[in-house]
């Protein structure tokens, strides 16, 4: 009978831990898009917010559009080839920027790709990402130990 | 570090970087390799390879600052992909 007591509160307790670790950091919208909010900065500081959908099919960190690219000045590092998802072959420009992630200023790799801004699966990598698939869903991540 | 710009047509970057890729450093590179990131300077076929992209094509430029950096993976032309591998 003790045992059977202790047992729910326990699992209760453990259940808050997890939901506390989580950090909701986007919602889905209509077009059941998971859309994630980011500041990106440029070199001299500037900043712009950035609404990027999670794309798990890109492997890198984060494209965004030449004009933005333009405005923010965010340096030329290089060039890269991507495959697109119609089999086709991307040549793009490789810039660098300054995203707030998890609270903290992290330096990635910046695809310039002519479509609305892609967050990939190297920004989640130690992540647990976690999609609520409704419109107005959240969209979260927590730290995997 | 300096902003390089570039001098060349992303047609001739891929062509140049991934020649440089073929002829010097893939018959040198490790089958424990494969997948990290190598960038190439085009000019030079000065080269870095690391797990981060963005930290080699950086390491690539402290050294060479004005280099035309072309960025691939050790086994892949491809840096990225985009839904399709």
């Amino acid at each position: 009978m003790a045992e059977a007591d202790w047992l729910p509160l326990h699992c209760a307790f453990r259940v808050a831990l997890e939901v506390s670790e989580r950090v909701i950091i986007g919602n889905v919208n209509a077009y059941r898009e998971a859309i994630v909010h980011l500041k990106v900065r440029g070199p001299e500081g500037s900043e712009q917010g950035v609404a990027a959908i999670v794309d798990t099919g890109f492997n890198g960190w984060l494209t965004l559009p030449s004009p933005l690219i333009t405005t923010l000045n965010l340096p030329f590092r290089g060039r890269g080839a991507g495959t697109m998802a119609d089999g086709s072959e991307a040549l793009f420009d490789i810039h660098e920027a300054t995203v707030v992630w998890d609270g903290q200023p992290r330096l990635v790799p910046v695809y310039a790709v002519e479509s609305e801004p892609l967050l990939g699966m190297d920004f989640f990598y130690g992540d647990e990402l976690t999609i609520q698939v409704v419109e107005g869903g959240s969209v979260a991540i927590k730290k995997l130990s | 570090m300096a902003v390089s710009t570039p001098r060349y047509s992303k047609a001739e970057f891929a062509r140049l970087g991934d020649e440089i890729y073929e002829r010097e450093i893939a018959p040198r590179v490790a089958a424990a390799d494969a997948g990290k990131f190598v960038a190439i300077d085009i000019e030079t076929s000065a080269h870095e390879v690391d797990v981060d992209g963005l930290a080699a094509m950086n390491r690539l430029l402290a050294r060479l600052p004005d280099a035309q950096v072309w960025l691939r993976r050790i086994g892949s032309r491809y840096t990225a992909h985009f839904g399709l591998r």
